[in-house]
């Protein structure tokens, strides 16, 4: 401790023995101040001091006030004065009548037991043969230690001071917390490399270290391994320069934010699983497509047939499991006709698909042998019959029932039709399957009556009957062939179902009755997200149009 | 949601089946299930399904249909379908099961 030159300090004049005049003066004064009387012996030299008149706002470290002070000794009160620099400049200042400024010190005290230590700045001046004591109280060490300790222990901070030249490392009692160290071990040598550090994050502390040394302040979290556990810690810290600018001390805060980095990284998980997961969906999607498109391709544009344009569009299930059995096939006969077809089969998924591919096959080679719509049916129907017996054996005699996922049988329905351009005439027949629609000078509704009797679903009975109906087509009608996911929805009734679709085709009709097919198919919509749904519209050609 | 099968046997033998709500690809499997284990033990002369309380029927729910058609043939018994909805006759009649079965259209 030294003293300060105080110049502005001069208040040497006569013996003023008048301590209560002294006392008056104090009484209007702010601030701490008292008039300590010295007590000498017989050798003339300053033993003690005596409070001759205090400040109302005077307290001493025992906390007693104003007036309160008057006649305390301090040698008995304040032992820890005597003897130290501090008493010399009083001794100083009663000498040479030159005041002085002590700068803040710590002065240890006891009361009663507890320690309160405190910490003042104080202004020594001569009146008379007396000392003037001006003091500030800075600030209760304790009750500031208590403060830090508890903004650090509530924000998780620990402080640390490293002094570069000496190599001394200075923590905060959280500081040992935060690094789960004894105090009695003393800190980590920053110095070295932190030992608790974890793997590939060196070079972060690296990199702060080389920011200050250049001078910029630091902000970085890092991570460190205590017990097992891994903690993060953000560390802002700043650095001290000498004249010359060279780098003395450091000194920052680290703060433990281990929760909010946890949270983060866990809240960062769980929107990465989501967006996978939403891509794993896509995916599915993207498949159940994929997998339509290489059994079932579907062309995107229309396509020219003899006598007849027929474009399709195929809506997908919304999930792959109900990826499905609907089916079509359009294609020119040997005699100039043109067959076309759609069929849905039972069920979803790969089973139902795998019975669609066989249908679909099976009717393009039977053409072969027959072109009359109801008789390609009946083989159809047999077909479906057997399928179903194989599929029984092919399970080992366990009921059919009893796989997931499958239907409890093997049937289909479908609709055959062949269209001869040259008498515009349109023979079909239909298996369980609905009436396809006709739209005919801007109205739609069934292409004609059901056969008589109605053909039973394939797969059901292998003598089923199939009979024709023939009806003729005018240029300018649109033939549409659907299956029942467009119209069948389990909250409506297929009668409802085809009334929307009637008025769609209606609307599209006849706002533009020429429109390409394509446009037209465009505007249906999936009645059931459940099913999947398959959609042929046919227009007859001219004669001239043929190719 | 309520049972979508109840099964007893009449006191004539008679196999009572009612179906009720949704038929579909949810639940047909466990429906057929149930059905093939009242039917198969007594062998009942007949099987009679009730379709009053059935709002909707997939191709699953007609395959129940025609699977217990099938098991009725097999066990020697009269199999009747009664009393659909007019949504679902609308649907049989289609599939031509109106016909095959001798279903009597709502309101005759």
């Amino acid at each position: 401790m030294t003293e300060v030159e105080a110049p502005q300090v001069y208040l040497d004049t006569p013996a003023v023995d008048d301590a209560a005049l002294v006392q008056q003066i104090f009484d209007v004064v702010p601030g701490e101040v008292t008039l300590w009387a010295p007590i000498r012996d017989a050798a003339g030299t300053v033993v003690d001091f005596v409070v001759e008149a205090a400040s109302p706002e005077a307290t001493d470290v025992l906390g007693r006030r104003g007036r309160g002070l008057i006649g305390v000794r301090v040698s008995t009160t304040y032992p820890a004065v005597i003897g130290t620099e501090r008493w010399r400049v009083y001794e100083r200042v009663l000498a040479t009548g030159k005041g002085a400024h002590v700068p803040p010190f710590t002065y240890p005290g006891n009361n009663e037991g507890i320690a309160t230590s405190a910490r003042y700045s104080m202004k020594i001046a001569r009146l008379g043969g007396k000392l003037l004591i001006n003091w500030v109280t800075l600030e209760d060490e304790n009750r500031r230690h208590d403060r830090l300790r508890q903004t650090e222990r509530l924000g998780n901070l620990g402080w640390g001071e490293w002094d570069l030249r000496s190599g001394h490392v200075e923590w905060s009692d959280q500081m040992y917390a935060i690094y789960g160290r004894d105090p009695a071990e003393g800190p980590i040598d920053v110095g070295l490399r932190d030992p608790l550090i974890v793997d590939g994050d060196e070079s972060i502390l690296a990199g702060a270290l080389e920011a200050l040394a250049r001078g910029e302040r630091t902000d970085v979290t890092y991570r460190i391994r205590v017990g097992g556990e891994v903690k993060y810690l953000r560390a802002v810290a700043d650095g001290v320069r000498d004249t010359t600018g060279q780098l003395i001390k450091i000194y920052g805060i680290v703060q433990d934010v281990t929760v909010r980095e946890t949270a983060r990284t866990r809240l960062a998980a769980v929107e990465r699983r989501l967006a996978e997961q939403q891509r794993s969906l896509e995916a599915e999607h993207r498949l159940a497509s994929q997998l339509q498109g290489i059994i079932l391709p579907i062309p995107d544009e229309p396509i020219n047939l003899p006598g007849l344009r027929v474009a399709l569009r195929y809506l997908p299930a919304e999930h792959i499991s109900h990826v499905g059995g609907d089916w079509y096939h359009a294609a020119a006969l040997p005699n100039g006709s043109v067959l076309l077809a759609v069929g849905d089969v039972a069920g979803h998924g790969i089973r139902a698909a795998t019975t669609m591919a066989q249908l679909r096959h099976a009717l393009r080679a039977l053409t072969v042998t027959s072109m009359d719509p109801a008789v390609l049916m009946s083989h159809l129907n047999r077909l479906m019959c057997d399928l179903a017996g194989e599929m029984a054996t092919e399970i080992g005699g366990e009921p059919a029932e009893t796989r997931s996922g499958d239907a409890p049988n093997s049937t289909a329905t479908a609709v055959i039709a062949r269209y001869d351009g040259a008498t515009r005439s349109l023979t079909w027949t239909h298996a369980g399957h609905p009436v396809p629609l006709l739209t005919r000078d801007g109205v739609t509704g069934p292409l004609s009556r059901l056969p008589h009797p109605p053909g039973l679903l394939l797969g059901v009975r292998p003598d089923a009957v199939y009979r024709n109906v023939t009806v003729t087509l005018d240029l300018g009608d649109v033939l549409l062939f659907y299956t029942d996911g467009l119209v069948e929805n389990r909250r409506r009734s297929l009668e409802e179902g085809l009334a929307s679709v009637i008025r769609t085709v209606d609307d599209a009709i006849g706002s533009r009755p020429h429109q390409p097919l394509t446009a037209l198919l465009a505007r249906l919509h999936r009645a059931n997200p459940e099913d999947d749904t398959c959609v042929l519209a046919a227009r007859p050609l001219a004669t001239q149009d043929q190719s | 949601m309520d049972q979508p099968v109840q099964i007893w046997p009449d006191a004539d033998g008679t196999l009572q089946i009612e179906l009720a709500g949704d038929i579909d690809y949810t639940n047909s499997s466990a429906v057929v299930s149930a059905i093939k284990a009242a039917a198969i033990e007594p062998g009942p002369p007949a099987i009679r399904i009730d379709l009053d309380a059935v709002t909707f029927l997939d191709s699953s729910g007609i395959g129940v249909l025609i699977i217990t058609s099938q098991l009725a043939d097999t066990l020697g018994a009269a199999y009747t379908v009664v009393r659909p909805g007019r949504n679902v006759f609308e649907q049989l009649r289609l599939t031509g099961l109106v016909d095959l079965f001798g279903i009597v259209a709502p309101g005759d």
